[in-house]
């Protein structure tokens, strides 16, 4: 499936990073098409809005407001946090699977 | 100049809890002459540590922006083992990343792709083995975007 995510944290340079690493590299591990916008202190770029409207699920890994939310209105969310990225990633590609088949 | 320094990498840091780690990683900074206040930078990194210090598999990023230090600077120290979550088992490979406040998106970039590639095993393997600190510090550069 298609997942999007969006991370972002506090400081905008570490854990938003490490966790867009953490879930890319779950999600393909897992076999899905992975599309993660960083929201960090170097600002961030958008996804495409096909990106958007294709996505089956997205996942919410922050613990800083999402920008530009409403983007997002419809989609089924898992919401997360950065910390829970980097330590377990397949864990929320796991819920956000379950969740886009529910 | 680069975020990266041989002064900055040190592979047998030796502290009593991560106040004392962070404290002593301060003081390379400063005295690399990449800072003015070695407390300053002590204190946002452990205010910062009050939220969180990210951690992967042994390895924990302290970081914060701290008007402490003068340039962007990356501290590197293998410990035997410092706690910064009770819940994690202890790091044993430490990288405190420092920012000055307002510093441009260049040095967040190379910090960012840092980030990024500490979630890769191969990296980390690297960083506890590789045997001096020049060869840890080439580890760093080279593999910078």
């Amino acid at each position: 499936m298609k997942i999007v995510a969006i991370t972002s944290c506090a400081t905008g340079i570490a854990h938003t990073f490490m966790a867009a690493e953490a879930l890319e590299r779950a999600g393909k591990a897992a076999g899905h098409e992975m599309f993660v916008e960083t929201q960090g202190a170097g600002g961030y770029k958008p996804f495409a809005q096909d990106v958007i409207n294709d996505a089956d699920v997205i996942i919410f890994a922050n613990d800083v407001g999402i920008r530009d939310k409403e983007r997002f209105d419809g989609l089924k969310i898992v919401q997360s946090t950065p910390k829970a990225a980097i330590k377990n990633a397949a864990d929320l590609i796991k819920q956000a699977e379950e969740l886009a088949s529910s | 100049m680069s975020v990266f320094s041989p002064e900055l990498v040190t592979l047998n840091l030796v502290a009593s809890d991560k106040a004392d780690a962070i404290s002593q990683m301060a003081k390379l900074v400063a005295a690399a002459g990449r800072g003015t206040d070695a407390a300053q930078i002590t204190a946002d990194v452990l205010a910062r540590d009050e939220i969180g210090t990210p951690q992967v598999d042994g390895v924990a990023i302290p970081h914060a922006r701290s008007a402490g230090v003068t340039q962007s600077s990356v501290v590197v120290a293998r410990t035997s083992g410092v706690v910064f979550d009770p819940e994690e088992d202890p790091a044993d490979v430490l990288f405190m990343i420092l920012v000055p406040p307002g510093e441009g998106d260049e040095h967040i970039d190379i910090l960012s792709s840092l980030a990024r590639r500490l979630m890769d095993p191969e990296f980390t393997a690297a960083l506890r083995s590789l045997p001096s600190a020049n060869e840890l510090f080439e580890l760093l550069v080279n593999g910078q975007k």
